[in-house]
């Protein structure tokens, strides 16, 4: 190359004031003289702009396909990674969900009186669910995110969304699966009393952990079943019977009242 | 001024865990700078840190954290919007990258929109040098890397109160000096304590120094003043000073020795300047 | 799949004196810091340069980023010549084709939309080399002498390396026309160096 620029003619060209001919020379330069480049004046604040700008297409982190689907569906993006940020546990919970309801299943098709293990488990399974998506112990970045200002109820009351949404899908999928299921109505009688132990348990958890309080719970529940099953006079199933379906529904809301409540003056 | 409380306030804080108890009426005024927590295990120092993080309720007595109280959950959400707290041996999910961890307690701390929040976490990688390993997953980190993820995840959003459990543990020298760079530079504007075993950090860094024994404060002051109260109870000695004396054998032959009293200078007893160190063993060792 | 195979490439090492092919290696290898440097190194003159085809701020900016995130994605297709590790070029074809599609997003109620075959007019190569020196030779006389359509035509063509279309797009004239001004052109050219 027999020239170079000056650094004037740098400046003048950086700032858009070269003439046309003058340009075309520059930049039929500038196109494989490197030094000369550099000679043009940076613009730091510009360029540190540019960067980030660019940087954020390039360095954005893959989304997982959890949270892909629910932005799909229309899921605020932060709130869908608190959702697909469940921890470890509860896909151990999910699976072992399937294999209860499966076992179910089985026993319904095949044992005399096989279908009471749907009705014993079925409204358990939320329960669970619950119990292993927050706290201390279940949650290994639970210290790291307890002190958070979004943790507490509102990243409870999410968990709660994400465990119930599986959970009250696969127990309907079980029920539709189940020898008597022929109405609509036995697809879902098992329906309110699964909503009013996990309302319960998260009233509980006011005061207990929320492990502890979904086993008193639970325990509440099997208790109640295995006593009527063991004094044999009522069938256990009437405590799924239309008539108590009506008070079921009397506790779960009372039950959304307290935490309706509870949310409001927290 | 004197109206204002201070950012972190602590009058009669007790903690008591079934029948044992891990804090007893606990006072403490921390003003913006860095102090130093200091105690031996068990003494009290992560009971008291995870108090003043909203993670657990006093027994008795009253935290107020820049200005609020922690107990009524609207101003703690408020409070926990300002500050930041790593745990002793914090634990992540090992499936996230270090990106998506910290994206996730970008979440959580409410850091505005996907870009600012991104820009946020950009930020904490590059403070804490974990540009390079942003998109490992976690289980692929080692000790040391997680400790410094933990310490980003704290740093987010340049939180005025700012709360660490043993942060330099599995850091190497380098990466010390590092976080000792960033631990002081928040600690001009921001109120942080620092719970360690590592005197030396504390000497580097902390304007305050608060031993704790036994859940009870044993001394509060500056690094220097507790350097004072060890004066004239240091001394370099030729020979072993015999049992019952706290000592060790320096690279020189001769013996150093800690004596609790301040017994008068014997035969072959040199007094010598004791560090922030021999100063911290004479008050938890006297005991 | 794009990801893993990124990954799978191993990045050479590089630093900020590392030559563009280096970089552009280590890009395809999908380091961001790479391209850091690189965007340093490079978005200063192309932004200068494109700045004297388009007035809109936000349209350059836009183009500057398109050209970087194709650098981004086809770092891969750069083969550096023998002897020339130098990308000005490369990224150039790169960043004027972007203003162009830029262009065309706002005002495409007048472009036809349609990728038709290329043409290109001219040995770019060849006609740069003789312009390094416009300046200094009769060429410069005869290039301030020709009306600034001509000169435009030029410009497009055989500096920008753009195909008779392009030009026509970012020109905002039809082809034909293009066509005889850059015939126009080097006919006058050609009399002036003679």
């Amino acid at each position: 190359m027999s020239w170079h620029l000056t650094p004037a003619q740098a400046h003048e060209y950086a700032h858009h004031r070269s003439d046309d001919v003058t340009a075309m020379s520059v930049e039929a330069h500038i196109t494989r003289c490197a030094p000369c480049r550099d000679l043009l004046p940076d613009d730091e604040a510009w360029l540190a702009r540019s960067w980030a700008d660019l940087r954020d297409v390039v360095d954005r982190p893959r989304r997982g396909p959890v949270e892909f689907l629910l932005s799909r569906l229309g899921v605020g993006e932060g709130t869908a990674k608190l959702l697909a940020a469940t921890p470890g546990l509860y896909r151990a919970w999910l699976l072992a969900t399937v294999v209860v309801l499966a076992a179910a299943l089985l026993a319904a098709h095949h044992l005399p009186r096989g279908s009471l293990m749907f009705a014993f488990t079925a409204p358990v399974v939320p329960l669970v669910g619950v119990a292993l998506a927050y706290g201390r112990g279940v949650d290994p970045a639970h210290a790291l995110t307890s002190v958070t200002p979004l943790s507490g109820q509102r990243l409870l009351f999410l968990r709660t969304s994400a465990v119930l949404v599986p959970a009250l899908t696969l127990c309907t999928a079980a029920a539709l699966l189940l020898p008597s299921a022929r109405t609509p109505w036995s697809a879902v009688f098992w329906l309110l009393p699964a909503l009013t132990l996990v309302a319960g348990s998260l009233v509980l958890s006011r005061w207990l952990p929320l492990g502890a309080a979904s086993t008193v719970v639970g325990t509440l529940w099997l208790t109640a079943l295995g006593a009527l099953t063991a004094s044999g006079g009522t069938e256990p199933l009437q405590l799924l019977a239309p008539q108590a379906q009506a008070w079921w529904a009397g506790a779960l809301i009372a039950l959304v009242c307290a935490i309706a409540w509870r949310v409001r003056t927290a | 001024m004197s109206t204002l409380s201070a950012p972190v306030h602590v009058r009669g804080l007790t903690r008591r865990y079934g029948t044992r108890t891990a804090l007893e009426g606990l006072d403490l005024d921390l003003w913006p700078g860095v102090t130093g927590l200091l105690g031996r295990n068990g003494a009290g120092k992560t009971t008291l840190l995870r108090c003043l993080a909203t993670d657990l309720e006093p027994s008795a007595g009253r935290i107020r954290l820049l200005g609020r109280d922690p107990e009524r959950a609207a101003e703690r959400a408020r409070i926990r919007a300002r500050l930041g707290y790593l745990p002793q041996n914090p634990e992540f999910y090992p499936y996230f990258t270090a990106f998506g961890l910290l994206d996730y307690m970008a979440v959580l701390k409410e850091l505005g929109g996907r870009r600012a929040r991104h820009d946020e976490v950009r930020r904490g990688l590059e403070r804490v040098g974990l540009t390079d390993r942003r998109h490992s997953r976690i289980r692929r980190l080692s000790g040391g890397m997680r400790q410094r993820l933990g310490l980003a995840a704290a740093l987010l959003g340049d939180p005025e109160v700012l709360l660490l459990d043993e942060p330099t543990i599995g850091l190497d020298p380098e990466q010390r000096i590092r976080f000792r760079g960033l631990v002081s530079e928040l600690g001009v504007r921001s109120t942080v304590v620092l719970s360690t075993h590592q005197i030396e950090d504390v000497a580097a860094l902390c304007q305050r120094v608060v031993c704790l024994d036994e859940g009870r404060v044993v001394f509060d002051g500056t690094p220097g003043e507790l350097v004072d109260r060890a004066r004239g109870h240091v001394w370099d000695h030729d020979g072993h000073p015999g049992r019952g004396h706290t000592a060790w054998r320096l690279a020189d032959g001769r013996y150093r020795v800690l004596t609790p009293t301040s017994a008068p200078a014997g035969p072959g007893l040199e007094p010598v300047e004791p560090t922030l160190e021999e100063a911290y063993l004479l008050l938890t060792g006297a005991r | 799949m794009k990801l893993l195979r990124r990954a799978r490439r191993r990045a050479p090492d590089y630093g900020p004196d590392s030559t563009d092919a280096v970089l552009l290696a280590a890009v395809a290898a999908g380091q961001t810091h790479a391209l850091e440097i690189l965007h340093r190194r490079h978005a200063t003159w192309l932004r200068a340069r494109l700045r004297y085809r388009c007035s809109d701020p936000d349209q350059l900016d836009a183009a500057l980023q398109e050209t970087f995130l194709a650098v981004w994605r086809n770092a891969g297709s750069f083969t550096p010549r023998p002897g020339d590790t130098d990308a000005g070029a490369w990224l150039w074809t790169i960043a004027i084709r972007q203003l162009i599609s830029q262009l065309r997003k706002r005002a495409n109620h007048w472009i036809s939309d349609s990728d038709a075959d290329y043409e290109t007019i001219g040995d770019a190569s060849a006609e740069d080399t003789v312009l390094l020196n416009i300046e200094h030779g009769p060429l410069g006389a005869a290039l301030h002498s020709l009306s600034p359509e001509l000169r435009s035509a030029i410009q497009a063509t055989v500096l920008d390396g753009l195909t008779v279309r392009e030009a026509a797009q970012i020109l905002q004239i039809p082809e034909g026309t293009v066509k005889t001004r850059v015939m126009r052109a080097k006919a006058r050219l050609r009399e002036a160096l003679t």
